[in-house]
């Protein structure tokens, strides 16, 4: 045990000298989630001129409409109506200044009072399919209000919705759990690196390779320091939030730890394989910090998992995060403990174990080659 | 863009309908969607009443009034939204049915001829990822090697000139950087089946990112002289500047706030120069001249900076 010991803080004694990397779990999420704070989190109103050429009183009234009718995503108005003419919406749309234009003609209220067909023309920007179906969604909000509004006969089937929770979790929330695991992979990926680099440079491989103790020794250490390390960075990451978004885990904080550490030891084992192993060293180090990365945005960090279940790409399923994300946010956001805890549980272990497997394997063969 | 979970067809599940309006709902659910894209709705038909992780529709009476009720499991506002405008543009169908001709109809005017795949935008938004992440990290990666190995000592006691030293690291860095362009062009190019309607219009207009995302790495490397926490820097800005810099759409489709950040990014006049020639020719940088301007200001500032900073970290060194 003391010699264990001693091994682990010869290890901890590198960190020392590299804190830039060490904070390698924070620096870049802390990045990702401003831009994506500031990407989602601010006003979303999409901003659209109004062209009345209406004779009556309903063209007005429809103007009237848009500042009432509220999203859930930013509890904001779908549209902001800027006061634009004719002339100078038509500038701003080719320019891309607003998004839409819509044109309400001149008999729209003759038309509702008589009922000949009105009608309304929506100009929208549709360079991706995502923000052309808003368009087309959110205006069927608008005419529902509207509708509403004037008074016509009532609809066939009234509209009413249930949430589980008093307050609704916003969507920047649902990304900040998705980046709390990315932080932990990366704390955890980085820190292993630390340390493998630092014993590929200090030529000490040929020293681990010549021990006739047990590669254990060697191999326990560094994987303990870098899960302490990605679980820091994972917990110092969730004071960021909770100091931001006012999400905490409470008394679910060690079942976050569990999950959170299991994924993370899963990467520390691809990332001691490939500190040791790979030739070119950068290399391998970029393509496994890539590779968490991109995971982060295929298996859930942006949507919930369960809830987008079919969209979910076959090669995120092969890789835990994409398991332990809706959990995490079980546990943090919805303070409720998660249906599917112990099955989780069961796959995050079965990931970690069958990477220290190979992980272990494949750093050992490396080692003793060398020595 | 699917692997990201941006899609505009939903699965909705409805509870197994009993009544005449409910198989009306159905049908009217069926009916929204893009007249020159995707449906909007699928809908699944259940017969338990629970939302379960996502969402249930049912009808019920309330208040005598037949009534779509929509429960939510636990998600968030984004996909709450997303389910609630659909739920009602099924239900407004319903609705104009049941008005005849005194229903309004919105005449459609979308600005392209089809509604274009988000995989598009997020695929030409990823080219200058692409090149600002190769450059910076590899520029940071051997800039540090240097120090880390000794041959900086090379570069210090050598008659060459400097300009000629970071010239030679920076045609590397950019030779490199163009490479991963035309690969990562050439992959969407085959997934999404759009080019570009000029690719070495497309090359031009990388290259002033492609730069200044050496300069950076170049820097990060000199100061940090060490491998890894190079890469991080490189790492760490690459992303950020995607994602602020319009990697998810057009800085003006945002928050007021967050179009005035990101028009301080690079990517985003680089992004707003290259959107042309991907989208039918269609122009949307608020002020081209402005941008060109703004690119080439950050390009040699950079150049100065790294100037600067290897005469401070390298040259001034004692020997």
């Amino acid at each position: 045990m003391r010699r264990l010991w001693i091994l682990f803080k010869t290890e901890f004694n590198v960190w020392r000298h590299d804190p830039i990397t060490a904070m390698g779990g924070i620096i870049p999420c802390l990045f990702i989630l401003i831009a994506f704070a500031l990407l989602f989190g601010g006003r979303l109103s999409f901003p659209i001129a109004v062209v009345n050429n209406d004779q009556g009183q309903y063209g007005q009234t429809l103007i009237d409409t848009f500042d009432g009718v509220i999203s859930p995503l930013d509890n904001q108005p779908y549209y902001e109506v800027r006061p634009l003419s004719e002339s100078q919406a038509w500038k701003a749309f080719q320019e891309y200044r607003i998004e839409g234009i819509w044109i309400i003609p001149e008999d729209f209220s003759e038309r509702i009072s008589l009922g000949k067909n009105p009608e309304i023309e929506m100009h929208f920007m549709n360079y991706n399919d995502d923000r052309a179906k808003n368009h087309r969604i959110y205006s069927a909000e608008i005419i529902w209000a509207f509708y509403q509004k004037i008074g016509i006969p009532g609809p066939p089937l009234e509209r009413a919705e249930q949430y589980p929770l008093p307050e609704m979790v916003d969507w920047v929330s649902i990304i900040s759990i998705g980046i709390v695991l990315l932080s932990v992979t990366l704390g955890g990926v980085f820190n292993m690196f630390i340390l493998t680099y630092k014993a590929q440079m200090g030529k000490i491989i040929l020293e681990m390779g010549l021990s006739p103790r047990s590669l254990a020794w060697v191999l326990v250490p560094k994987t303990v320091l870098a899960t302490m390390f990605g679980l820091i960075t994972g917990t110092l990451f969730l004071v960021i939030i909770r100091l931001w978004l006012g999400f905490w885990p409470g008394g679910y904080l060690a079942a976050v730890w569990l999950l959170t550490g299991l994924v993370g030891i899963f990467w520390i084992q691809i990332a001691l394989a490939i500190g040791l192993i790979a030739r070119n060293y950068m290399a391998g180090a970029v393509g496994s910090v890539l590779g968490a990365m991109i995971i982060f945005f295929i298996g859930g960090g942006l949507s919930m998992v369960r809830a987008n279940q079919d969209a979910v790409t076959w090669i995120a399923w092969l890789f835990p995060n994409t398991y332990a994300v809706d959990p995490i946010r079980d546990l943090v956001l919805f303070h409720t403990w998660p249906l599917d805890f112990y099955s989780v549980l069961g796959k995050l272990a079965g990931f970690a174990g069958i990477a220290i497997l190979f992980g272990s394997f494949f750093a050992a063969k490396k080692i003793r080659n060398l020595g | 863009m699917s692997t990201i979970m941006v899609v505009p067809t939903f699965e909705m599940r409805i509870v197994n309908p009993a009544s005449a309006i409910g198989n009306d709902f159905i049908a009217a659910a069926k009916e929204v969607g893009s007249p020159i894209g995707p449906d909007y709705i699928e809908p699944i038909l259940v017969e338990e009443a629970s939302p379960g992780h996502r969402q249930v529709i049912e009808i019920i009476e309330v208040d005598g009034k037949p009534t779509a009720l929509q429960r939510y499991g636990y998600i968030d506002s984004n996909l709450v939204k997303n389910l609630r405008n659909r739920l009602t543009a099924a239900l407004l169908v319903l609705w104009n049915n049941e008005l005849g001709d005194q229903g309004i109809t919105v005449q459609e005017y979308p600005w392209l001829p089809n509604d274009i795949p988000y995989t598009v935008y997020f695929g030409m938004a990823m080219i200058p990822l692409a090149a600002y992440l190769a450059a910076a990290m590899i520029g940071g990666y051997v800039m540090a090697q240097e120090f880390e190995s000794g041959t900086i000592l090379a570069y210090r006691l050598s008659p060459t000139s400097f300009l000629a030293i970071l010239t030679a690291k920076l045609t590397r860095l950019m030779i490199t950087a163009l490479t991963a362009v035309v690969i990562l062009y050439v992959a969407l190019g085959l997934i999404t089946g759009v080019w570009s309607s000029s690719f070495l219009a497309v090359l031009a207009i990388l290259m002033p990112l492609i730069l200044i995302a050496s300069c950076i790495g170049l820097i990060a490397g000199m100061i940090t002289q060490s491998s890894l926490p190079s890469f991080l820097i490189a790492l760490a800005s690459a992303f950020a500047f995607w994602l602020i810099g319009s990697g998810f759409g057009l800085a003006a489709g945002f928050s007021p706030l967050f179009e005035k950040i990101s028009r301080l990014i690079p990517n985003t006049p680089v992004i707003e120069m290259l959107f042309p020639y991907f989208y039918f020719s269609k122009q949307v940088a608020a002020h081209p001249l402005g941008a060109k301007l703004q690119l080439s200001g950050y390009t040699i500032t950079l150049l100065i900076v790294v100037i600067l900073v290897y005469k401070d970290r390298v040259l001034a060194k004692e020997r």
